[in-house]
């Protein structure tokens, strides 16, 4: 954190909602966070907390019955929800690019990889045909695909899944973007495969010069690649920091909760794994006050009826917590 | 003791706060209540016959006076059916009151499905009431179908008061042949179709089970045999067999159109048969039998009845399509396709005889197709829309 | 590819070897002879006889089934029809190609009315156009095809207020037609084939645009969609690039197994149009019970059934890759 950018992507108060038959899901309800030029922001939580839904709706991908409701996201200052969908076309793929978790179903299975990525380059600049062929031809050759020129002509089914990703990869980069967005982009690899395949990433990221938002569940793994994280809880960001800040001292009692329970090479055998009791709330109806009260070990009554809001605790660190004090938790510590 | 005001039909459950289900039993009753009292000469009249006829009188006892003998006794048995329903209805009701709440049953959620969706509903309501016309023809047809009037004054009547629905060539009363035409359909179509389904389970169960040999050996003479069109094949063998009476068409329709269901219940099977459960029973050692007639057969059920359902609005149209082509039900019988067979020709002078007969198949197929729809989209939540 | 082909190919005869057994003694099964034709009381046995001789009917069933299969493989021929007093070849050759024309046309309206309607449904998913043809279809497809092809006869052909707009039966216009040119008869001809064609052609349509709609919603929710749209293509291209491909390859394999319900619907539609082609043929040998013209008319169109869905399985492969690299 010596070095200070400025920022790629700002994204302020956002909250996207989901008009269902069974009432409103807030599966995005205000969170924020900033991802600085050039830098990795992983952005944490448990499955349905509302991580997957914060990047559609970055990439204006979020479809009925889903709603962005309010707040701005801001690309390099400019607002991306006030830019219309003609405009936003020119965005997606072009400036943003994302990839997902699905390598084996993300591809088309009736086009060739080669014409599926020569499609996203011909969408946003005027190449011919044979030129963006080679375009395609050198992606896959920087995402390591051997053999490109005969692989490019290959159909998605004849390729592995990490093959696929790369291929995922390739085409988000064909043209660019400023920002990557990674939607769990190892989560369905095998774990050899996940390290080639965030390594790629790390090397293209300093190669290109882009921003990545990693989003995942696997803490080890923005523990690694980011600078900054974010950590959601039910559809809010409740702690965001320096990835070191954050493992050093976690200030909320979620993300304290998170890390006490993952195991971590050379801790001694008879310590017992934290396990955060209960379950992750039904996005329909989320409880009162501090949503995460029902499995806090702190909670009051007041976290009960006042929902906290993400303040700054310490110098570039926030979190949203009634307990903190001076900046940490009032918890007789195990250091993670 | 069940109360009094339970016995009656519609009240008991209106008091109850089951209005729709009250209204519905009451409407019912009053209708047949109405019809008992419109035709109580006529059943009266057929009891007393038929009392005559059994005391040894000689006295003369044709199809028709038996089919105004049941039908008068099915509308006495309807009232009686209606006010048991009733008190027993809302006895039962009422214990579910006093009792914990037990655990919804699968069936009484498939039944909540199928009543949200209004188009389901209103093919039941179709079926049900084809049914009752079918049951109470003679009282709701004006003449005898097949009874020829004047064939000179009364031949090709347009549409009028006396004849509803105008007259045939044959002065016979258009409306009441319609009427008539009910029973072959919903007969046709529900024989059929059991006979299709009973042969395509049977089938399609021992391929799935077996597999092997006789799977190939069975699925490739399903193959050959969908590859036929139906209708031809059927036209080959009613023509070549001479017989066309009803039972007949009924049993050759029934014979060829398993090949669907056999392809159903062999798929079906071929998953569940991988399913743990039936691992499990089988390591517990349950024999063939107890495996296909307790698990596999139990667990295919939900497509068998979707599919027969959907499959009798075709049936239906393949014996229409039969009897248009004069190969089906064979006059003075009316069936739907026949009625439009006697018009050929008179097109455009007659239009109100194909118009009712054809509409008539329009609005039967649609309630069984809506009524299959709803199944499906009630007992299948995968393949909800 | 081609070994696909071939394959399919190879599946393709033992199937017709099938049928043709199949129905060689199922109509042999019958009760009867064709000479029934004949009978009188009166008639001389001995007469009798000579007739079943000269048909052949005197030889051993097996002798019968390897002289009929070497008759249709080598030569074509299907014997004779004792109640049209003409090789059943004959019959045959002029009544097919009418059928075919008929069926072809059939489909065209088939896939491109289904198809069409079933996109736009799918795209205005619970709009006033999807309810509208969710009910529409239901009708159709309820509907027996001669109830339609009636009400099309209505509607078009002299019905309402005497416009004969299109002709309700035939061919051709017989009166007419020798002082035509040819163009004038290419013309008289598609006026004919219009209302059989869109009797047969729409009931299948509604079918179709049923399974085009599901198909289609379904494929939309897929992963790769949501890539696609991720690159910046408009709804546009997404829907018709990469949806409409995908949808198209189950619709292949459904028309391919409807081929027997188009075919059973001709039977009927050429009787309300009277239109001379294998359906009338069938009908007319279902009351004359022409034993011959029967074998015929069976083989004919399950051949044309099998042969169709060679065709569906060949298209299966183009549009699929996974199928055709495997």
């Amino acid at each position: 954190m010596n070095d200070t950018r400025p920022p790629q992507l700002q994204v302020r108060d956002l909250k996207t909602h989901f008009f269902t038959e069974d009432g409103v899901v807030r599966a995005v309800d205000g969170i924020s966070f900033v991802l600085d030029k050039g830098r990795t922001l992983g952005l944490v939580g448990e499955s349905g907390c509302g991580k997957s839904v914060s990047a559609l709706s970055v990439m204006g991908l979020v479809s009925p019955p889903g709603w962005i409701v309010e707040g701005e996201i801001l690309l390099d200052g400019l607002d991306l929800l006030e830019v219309p969908e003609s405009g936003m076309r020119q965005v997606r793929g072009n400036r943003i690019s994302m990839i997902f978790q699905e390598p084996m179903t993300s591809l088309n299975p009736v086009f060739t990889i080669g014409n599926q990525i020569m499609e996203a380059i011909r969408v946003h600049q005027k190449v011919s045909r044979n030129e963006a062929r080679d375009r395609a031809i050198e992606m896959l050759r920087k995402v390591k695909i051997p053999a490109p020129e005969t692989r490019v002509d290959e159909f998605p089914h004849q390729m592995s899944g990490g093959m696929r990703q790369r291929v995922m990869i390739a085409m988000a980069l064909a043209c660019g973007p400023e920002v990557l967005i990674a939607d769990e982009p190892t989560t369905a690899l095998d774990v050899t495969i996940q390290a080639q395949i965030m390594e790629l990433l790390a090397e293209l990221q300093s190669d290109l010069k882009m921003s990545i938002l990693l989003i995942t569940h696997n803490l080890g793994l923005v523990a690694e690649v980011s600078d900054h994280i974010a950590v959601m809880y039910a559809s809010k960001v409740v702690e965001y920091t320096g990835t070191r800040e954050l493992f050093a001292s976690p200030a909320h009692p979620y993300t304290h909760g998170l890390l006490t329970s993952v195991p971590t090479l050379g801790m001694p055998r008879d310590r017992e794994l934290n396990v955060i009791p209960g379950q992750v709330p039904n996005p329909l109806h989320f409880p009162s006050g501090c949503k995460f009260h029902p499995r806090c070990p702190l909670a009051e009554e007041r976290c009960q009826t006042e929902e906290p809001l993400l303040e700054e605790v310490q110098p570039g660190h926030w979190a949203a917590c009634h307990m903190i004090e001076g900046g940490s938790l009032p918890l007789s510590g195990v250091n993670p | 003791m069940i109360p009094l005001h339970d016995w009656m039909p519609g009240w008991g459950h209106w008091r109850l706060g089951q209005r729709l289900k009250g209204t519905v039993v009451a409407g019912l009753f009053a209708l047949f209540v109405l019809l008992g009292l419109w035709h109580a000469r006529t059943i009266w009249g057929s009891l007393l016959h038929t009392a005559s006829k059994l005391s040894g009188a000689e006295v003369v006892y044709t199809s028709r006076d038996l089919d105004f003998l049941v039908t008068s006794l099915f509308v006495v048995a309807m009232l009686v059916l209606i006010v048991l329903f009733s008190g027993l209805s809302c006895r039962r009701r009422r214990q579910a009151e006093h009792l914990a709440k037990v655990p919804e049953g699968q069936w009484s959620i498939v039944w909540r499905q199928f009543q949200r969706n209004p188009l389901a509903v209103a093919g039941v309501v179709i079926i049900l009431a084809l049914y009752l016309v079918a049951f109470l023809c003679p009282f709701i047809a004006p003449y005898d179908p097949i009874d020829q009037g004047d064939r000179v004054r009364e031949r090709l009547l347009p549409p009028s008061a006396q004849h509803l629905l105008g007259t045939d060539r044959f002065a016979r009363d258009v409306f009441s042949r319609v009427v008539y035409g009910s029973r072959i359909s919903l007969l046709v179509g529900f024989l059929s179709v059991g006979i299709a389904v009973t042969i395509g389970t049977i089938v399609g169960a021992m391929a799935g089970f077996y597999g092997g040999w006789i799977e190939s050996l069975i699925m490739r003479f399903v193959d050959m045999m969908l590859s036929f069109p139906v209708l031809i094949l059927i036209i080959t063998v009613i023509a070549l067999w001479r017989e066309q009476s009803i039972w007949i068409i009924i049993t050759v329709i029934g014979l060829m159109s398993w090949m669907g269901v056999a392809r159903l219940v062999r798929a079906q099977f071929l998953v569940l048969k991988e399913r743990e459960f039936c691992q499990a029973a089988r390591a517990l050692g349950a024999g063939n039998s107890r495996l296909i007639f307790r698990h596999l057969l139990p667990n295919s059920l939900t497509p068998i009845i979707i599919s027969a359902t959907l499959r009798v609005g075709n049936t239906i149209l393949l014996e229409a399509a039969l009897s248009y082509l004069g190969l089906g039900v064979q006059p003075p019988t009316a069936s739907w396709g026949n009625i439009v067979y006697d018009t050929k020709g008179n097109l455009f002078t007659e239009w109100w005889m194909p118009l009712s007969a054809g509409l008539a198949i329009v609005i039967t197929v649609v309630g069984y197709n809506l009524l299959g729809d709803g199944l499906r989209d009630a007992l299948d939540p995968r393949l909800r829309e | 590819m081609h070994s696909y082909i071939i394959r399919r190919l190879l599946i393709a005869i033992p199937l017709l070897l099938g049928l043709l057994t199949v129905n060689f003694f199922l109509i042999h099964a019958a009760p009867g002879d064709p000479t029934d034709i004949f009978y009188n009381p009166d008639m001389d046995p001995e007469a009798r006889e000579n007739l079943r001789r000269i048909y052949g009917l005197d030889q051993p069933l097996g002798v019968q089934y390897v002289r009929y299969v070497r008759g249709v493989l080598l030569e074509f021929e299907f014997g004779y029809s004792i109640a049209k007093k003409r090789p059943v070849r004959d019959e045959i050759l002029e009544a097919l190609p009418n059928t075919l024309q008929l069926s072809a046309l059939a489909l065209l309206i088939e896939l491109t009315v289904g198809i069409a309607i079933g996109i736009l449904a799918a795209v205005r998913q619970r709009s006033t156009f999807d309810n509208l043809t969710r009910v529409t279809a239901l009708t159709f497809y309820s509907m027996p095809s001669f109830y339609l092809g009636l009400v099309l006869l209505f509607l078009f052909a002299g019905g309402v207020s005497a416009t004969h707009w299109l002709p309700a039966s035939g061919m051709i216009d017989i009166v007419r037609h020798e002082s035509m040119s040819g163009l004038e008869k290419m013309g008289d001809r598609l006026v004919h084939i219009l209302l059989p064609a869109l009797t047969l052609g729409l009931g299948a349509a509604a079918a179709i645009s049923r399974y085009m709609r599901g198909e289609l919603l379904e494929v939309i929710r897929q992963d790769y969609i949501r890539t696609a749209k991720a690159k910046g293509l408009s709804e546009k291209v997404v829907v018709f690039k990469h949806g409409l491909r995908n949808a198209l390859i189950p619709i292949i394999t459904i028309v391919g197994l409807s081929l027997p319900v188009l075919f059973s619907g001709t039977v009927i539609v050429e009787q309300v149009f009277a239109w001379p082609g294998m359906g009338r043929v069938a009908v007319d040998a279902a009351f004359q019970r022409d034993y011959s013209m029967f074998l015929a008319v069976n083989l004919i169109f399950g051949t044309m059934v099998v042969m169709g869905n060679l065709v569906a399985d060949i298209l299966y492969a183009v549009v699929d890759p996974r199928v055709r690299l495997s």
